[in-house]
């Protein structure tokens, strides 16, 4: 009897446990072991690191299974024929510095909170103090670009940071970069909160700066989409620019 | 047994008080949160239809006012009541793409408003074409103000069903009033996709959305051909090792290119360039390296990109307020043709501060407004110019020549004359035909370098 009595205890507990779970995961430690700030995932490791692992041993055609970010056995496979192939050794399956470079992600999933301070705007640490900059744009749009296009080539990344200026100077859209940024159902991660979840790489800020400085690799397209993902159909009827990484830009 | 149960029942029982309290207060606090959204999407939805009205109402005046300066001051407030129309219509939760030619009419209502308080502060007033928009536009206001209300009536008692509106779906709307509510944004918009093209002197008017490429003279070249000058213009060659190909086609742009990423020998990373596909110019270039800390000053750094123009056939170009973050120098250049500073035709070089290296490089505002001028020489003198700004500022340079672009696009040959006020540095650019002030730029110096705002 006395068992049954624990057990509805136990249920009661982790019904209650359920809403701290659901917190959001920025406020939860990663779990994976940081060694140089680049994450060392091993099988069991979740998250959206294994999530751009995997979406990029399956561009490179070494896996086939689901981007669920989830490292399981598939993933393995896969991780242990592209370090096999690829001369990373010892070709275990743990993905640390040497099989990200491999991958051409080591910058960006590096980053996190050792590199926090190198991210804040300079100008906040420098002596000059002024009261007009653009640290404060820079630090939005790195979110923003960080939130939405990691882990895509470099270009891909200035892209769509351009495609957000570009929306504040385009008369169908809000004519500022907080107004364009916070648009309702404009961007998926300002939307579901994870553009304040993650922090922006050093690439991320550079790619914001970049665009920023004027460089517009998409020729002033408004729209991006990941084709992969489900999307309103309305969208593909806008006139296709270039499709970089796994975004298509459009006017 | 029986007490054991019975510790058994009243713990389930404590167990399920407990969470219905949970459960309870959650829900509330959902439903609050909830409301607070609701209600600022409402508020968002009331102003702008406040603002639509009161756009109506400026623009009858304005077509029924005539003194100058009552012009001035309404012209200016409906500016104002557009962007803010629009400003507010924007922020509604709607599917994306609802309602972009309806905020993109508020857009140019505005910006015509805007041009015409100009046009009015300098002497004229509006002429039979600009009466002639005021009346089309006032009806299209009337159209957008009856429309809001119309939807707005159809709600019914209650807020407006945002999220439903949103996914399009119909599980909480009344029957009769769904199908209403879900068009009525929709009908709104076709029917300004509908609507002629506006045109004016501003920078959002019809005719100026649409722009030609001037700089793009050459013929068509091939992918073979772009991948030899994407090679040429990093300087690498297929003996030493370098590769290059074509990755992917720009087709839609303003400017059609081949995106060529070069693999130079040994284990430099990729460098990626965009050729345009007419001509064959290189529309923008990064190279993807790490930059280590640097160790070259900003003027080594413009020397470097200097003689990179150069080597690649860009003659007279004279360095502006160069940038510098992230061991990077952004350096804009501008082409000075018999003393006068071409700024329209500006284009950037990065320069690597660690070896002097060019990493980056961008030319489409180069590309897009890049020709042959004939530069009228200037009616006004440097020293009119110079006397003119001096009666406010302290006037640091000699003025010296500069076109610079107007919001529509034009070129104006300007004097451009550098002045302090206090600590503050200006650039205050006299039109060099009138004598009229074209425009005044604050230099503001941040640690990346001078900001002109």
């Amino acid at each position: 009897m006395r068992r049954i009595v624990a057990t509805l205890v136990l249920f009661v507990f982790s019904l209650v446990s359920i809403p701290l779970a659901l917190q959001p995961a920025g406020t939860v430690k990663p779990s994976y072991v940081a060694a140089q700030n680049v994450p060392v995932l091993r099988w069991g490791a979740t998250g959206q690191s294994v999530r751009t692992l995997q979406w990029r041993l399956q561009q490179w055609g070494y896996y086939d299974g689901s981007i669920d970010g989830v490292y399981g056995a598939k993933t393995y496979g896969a991780v242990v024929n592209f370090q096999r192939k690829n001369g990373v050794w010892p070709a275990d399956g743990a993905v640390g510095e040497k099989t990200w470079r491999a991958l051409g992600l080591l910058n960006a999933v590096s980053g996190g909170a050792a590199t926090a301070p190198a991210n804040q705007p300079a100008s906040t640490q420098g002596e000059a103090v002024s009261y007009v900059n653009r640290s404060d744009q820079l630090d939005l749009l790195a979110r923003l670009v960080a939130a939405e296009a990691q882990g895509e080539p470099y270009e891909g990344q200035v892209a769509v940071a351009a495609v957000i200026l570009n929306r504040v100077e385009h008369p169908s859209f809000p004519n500022t970069l907080s107004g364009v940024v916070y648009q309702p159902h404009a961007f998926e991660s300002v939307s579901n909160g994870l553009v304040w979840r993650r922090t922006p790489s050093d690439e991320a800020v550079r790619a914001a700066r970049n665009a920023l400085n004027g460089w517009d690799p998409t020729y002033g397209s408004i729209f991006f989409w990941n084709p992969y993902k489900p999307v309103s159909s309305w969208i593909w009827s806008r006139q296709i620019v270039v499709r970089i990484g796994n975004h298509v830009f459009a006017h | 047994m029986t007490r054991s149960w019975r510790i058994g029942a009243l713990l389930a029982g404590a167990a399920f008080a407990v969470l219905l309290v949970w459960g309870l207060s959650q829900m509330q606090a959902r439903r609050e949160a909830e409301n607070q959204l609701i209600n600022r999407y409402q508020q968002a939805f009331f102003d702008s239809i406040g603002h639509v009205e009161n756009v109506e109402v400026l623009l009858s005046k304005g077509i029924a006012s005539s003194a100058p300066e009552q012009i001035v001051s309404l012209f200016a407030d409906l500016a104002r009541e557009a962007s803010a129309a629009q400003a507010n219509l924007t922020q509604l939760p709607l599917q994306q793409g609802t309602m972009m030619r309806t905020s993109r009419f508020l857009t140019q209502v505005g910006d015509f408003a805007y041009s015409m308080t100009r046009q009015a502060a300098g002497g004229s007033p509006p002429d039979s074409d600009s009466s002639d928009l005021m009346q089309r536009m006032r009806r299209e206001a009337e159209l957008l103000s009856a429309a809001l209300h119309q939807i707005q009536q159809e709600a019914g008692d209650g807020p407006m069903p945002w999220e439903e509106l949103r996914r399009g779906s119909n599980a909480t709307l009344r029957e009769d009033s769904k199908h209403i509510q879900q068009t009525g944004f929709t009908r709104l918009e076709s029917h300004f996709q509908q609507i002629p093209t506006i045109q004016y002197d501003g920078p959002f008017s019809d005719h100026l959305l649409q722009r030609e490429p001037r700089g793009l003279v050459g013929e068509r070249v091939s992918e073979a051909r772009a991948e030899e000058i994407a090679l040429r213009f990093i300087g690498g060659n297929r003996e030493a090792g370098a590769e290059a190909q074509a990755i992917r086609r720009v087709e839609g742009g303003d400017i059609p290119a081949y995106t060529i990423s070069v693999d130079p020998p040994g284990d430099r990373a990729e460098v990626v360039m965009d050729v345009s596909i007419k001509g064959g110019h290189i529309v923008w270039m990064i190279d993807k390296r790490q930059v280590g800390s640097a160790q070259l000053s900003l003027n080594d750094a413009i020397d470097r990109a200097q003689r990179f123009l150069e080597e690649r056939g860009f003659e007279n170009m004279t360095p502006t307020y160069a940038s510098q973050a992230d061991n990077r120098a952004v350096i804009p250049f501008v082409p000075e043709i018999d003393g006068v500073r071409i700024y329209p035709d500006l284009l950037k070089v990065t320069v690597a501060l660690d070896d002097g290296s060019i990493v980056g490089y961008e030319a489409l505002g180069y590309l897009m407004s890049h020709q042959e001028r004939t530069i009228d020489s200037p009616e006004v003198s440097a020293a009119d110019a110079r006397e003119q700004v001096a009666s406010r500022l302290n006037v640091t340079d000699e003025p010296r020549l500069a076109l610079i672009p107007t919001p529509t696009l034009n070129e104006v040959l300007t004097w451009e004359v550098a002045a302090t006020h206090g600590e503050e540095l200006f650039l205050v650019y006299v039109n060099a035909a009138n004598g009229k002030e074209e425009q005044v730029l604050r230099i503001v110096q941040t640690s990346e370098g001078d900001l002109a705002l």
